[in-house]
């Protein structure tokens, strides 16, 4: 299958060229350890507040490498050379989400423990915060390629992209935070994993038509 | 519907309606407030609180309304083309943001006394907030692109991406325990006696007016900005010829 | 495999996905994310007591009590009831056999520290003289289940 010929390119090129997966895992970990600095060392407080800190660095986590994701490879004229010898925009769309998931989603999940346990988060809530990173983080990357295809060739990217972004990503906070806050009060937090499963579910359906849709308008424009 | 499509009759139809859309437009406002401020009478619970329904109420149906608007005239511009499609659905987000600004801020001043708190973060209330970022992303990403067309194509689908959220805003008070009170139509009727509905749908049906109003003015605006583009693409092209 | 086939299963498996995906998220609605929490939910659970929580209810007829600024009632969902104390001053809206929630500490199971105290209002709205009529006929729905207790 042409996705997984792709796909090794994709990795290659990622992990030669830009370190982005790096990078990525440096600035989620930078960021949050400003949070015991800033809120203070209270460890009730701080282990009351780590799953929505490490949820809302996640969410950011996932936007900050956007404006390239798509936008090099329409540039260099990758894009069009892929497309011209008969891959789908299908396939191009699913390889950049698998890629930006691989790159961004797959190292927060990787350092969670860690960083939970930097936080005062408890064992039993780790495990529930990881499941619920596992379940949020493919729907973040969808939802942010989306975004990235939105604004291909637009003015003001930077901006742009979290503006319409961040928006549409809010239901994956609050269903993957009140997951780990459900589980730490007792509760069962099956409704929410199933929540987001779905929304994981729908935005799997959606996104990848839409970008390729974005893309051939981007191209044939 | 389809004949609505072509801009020149919508341009027609838009101008006979539009002395109409005033005269209901004042009338409706004026007797509504009447209404709203001295006839209809206070609530049993909130006492004269409840005037601020009058407004919230209505700007909150607005706020819908207009989104399902660029919602609807986004996906018939990306089915069929429709060139007005594109203008509704462009000159409702400006005027849907301020319904939802009004709905928030005129919410918040009746949650203090009523509630207690200017502010909570239940369903009902984010997911209005959403709505109010979707309209500002969609005003951002519409003038974002040097060629017009291709970003009104784009706005369209972000535009469809964030339509998700009418009915979580519709059902949020159903689906979850909330703060905000459940809808005041239901499957057991309309839980507001008469006398106040009264001033409600007066004042909604002054919304809706202006609502109208507002959006033939723009529309207006955008139709006349197409023509002089096209006029002045027309004349530097005789020129070099 | 042909480009039409591809799209034909991308099309299948994509509606077999949005369905279960709709009928997963509409299931989980009613135990996921909720503002507060009822009496009931809170019986058989642990609750830390630094953990802040809300519950809500209505307020229980004949138990508010006022010692000073400190009030306590009881709120009810009509199967189990929570003692809730507070300081402070309440919201207009608070009336007895009303909607509460209150924000704050479960300090043991059935009491419960209110930081803050927010009305829950119904979706009713009518006049004084009206909400009195059709409290005499006898056919009042607004709060029909804490009037019973």
């Amino acid at each position: 299958m042409f996705l997984f010929e792709l796909l090794k390119n994709e990795i290659k090129i990622s992990s030669l060229n830009r370190g982005d997966s790096l990078f990525v895992a440096i600035f989620f970990l930078v960021t949050i350890s400003l949070f015991p600095l800033g809120v203070g060392p209270d460890t009730i407080t701080l282990s009351r507040i780590a799953p929505g800190i490490i949820w809302i660095m996640a969410l950011l986590t996932s936007i900050v490498s956007l404006d390239r994701l798509l936008s090099d490879d329409l540039d260099d004229g990758t894009t069009e050379m892929l497309v011209s010898s008969n891959i789908d925009y299908t396939i191009i769309a699913l390889t950049k989400i698998i890629t930006h998931w691989l790159t961004t989603g797959l190292p927060v999940i990787l350092m969670a423990p860690l960083l939970g346990l930097a936080l005062q988060m408890q064992g039993s809530s780790i495990g529930t915060l990881i499941i619920s990173l596992f379940c949020g983080t493919p729907t973040l990357s969808l939802i942010g390629t989306f975004g990235s295809a939105l604004t291909l060739n637009a003015k003001h990217r930077g901006i742009l992209i979290p503006l319409l972004v961040l928006p549409l990503n809010i239901p994956i906070l609050i269903f993957g935070s009140s997951c780990v806050t459900l589980d730490n009060i007792n509760f069962d937090p099956n409704g929410s994993f199933l929540v987001m499963i779905g929304i994981l579910l729908i935005a799997i359906t959606l996104c990848p038509l839409a970008i390729s849709i974005l893309l051939k308008m981007s191209i044939e424009k | 519907m389809h004949f609505m499509a072509n801009p020149n009759i919508f341009s027609k139809i838009m101008e006979a309606l539009i002395p109409w859309v005033i005269v209901i437009f004042v009338f409706s406002g004026t007797l509504g407030l009447i209404f709203a401020l001295f006839i209809s009478p206070p609530d049993y619970q909130q006492g004269d609180s409840v005037r601020i329904m009058y407004v919230h109420v209505p700007s909150a149906w607005m706020a819908l309304f207009s989104y399902l608007m660029i919602a609807l005239g986004s996906l018939s511009f990306l089915i069929w083309r429709h060139p007005v499609g594109s203008l509704i659905a462009k000159a409702s987000a400006p005027v849907g943001a301020i319904f939802t600004i009004l709905c928030l801020v005129t919410g918040m001043i009746w949650g203090k006394p009523m509630w207690g708190t200017y502010w909570v973060w239940d369903a009902r209330l984010t997911s209005m907030l959403i709505l109010l970022f979707l309209f500002i992303g969609y005003m951002l990403i519409g003038n974002a692109f040097e060629n017009q067309n291709h970003g009104n194509k784009v706005a369209s689908i972000f535009a469809l991406a964030g339509s998700i959220n009418l009915p979580i805003i519709k059902f949020s008070v159903d689906w979850w325990n909330t703060l905000h009170q459940p809808s005041i139509f239901s499957m057991k009727g309309i839980s507001v006696s008469n006398e106040m509905l009264t001033p409600l749908f007066l004042m909604a049906i002054c919304f809706q007016s202006y609502y109208l109003l507002i959006l033939f003015m723009n529309i207006k605006k955008q139709i006349a900005i197409i023509k002089i583009n096209n006029h002045i693409i027309l004349s530097i092209s005789k020129k070099e010829k | 495999m042909k480009k039409k086939t591809i799209r034909l299963y991308y099309f299948l498996v994509g509606f077999v996905a949005l369905v279960l995906g709709a009928s997963l998220i509409l299931n989980a609605f009613e135990d996921g994310i909720v503002f507060f929490y009822s009496p009931t939910d809170l019986k058989f659970k642990k609750i830390d007591s630094n953990q802040k929580i809300r519950i809500g209810g209505l307020v229980k007829l004949g138990t508010l009590t006022q010692n000073n600024e400190l009030f306590s009632f009881k709120v009810t969902d009509n199967e189990e009831n929570i003692d809730v104390r507070f300081t402070g001053i309440l919201p207009d809206l608070f009336r007895e056999g009303q909607g509460v929630v209150a924000e704050g500490y479960l300090i043991k199971p059935g009491e419960f520290n209110a930081i803050e105290i927010l009305a829950k209002h119904d979706e009713n709205y009518m006049p004084r003289e009206v909400a009195d009529a059709i409290k005499a006929s006898g056919e009042w729905r607004g709060d029909t289940e804490s009037d019973k207790q």
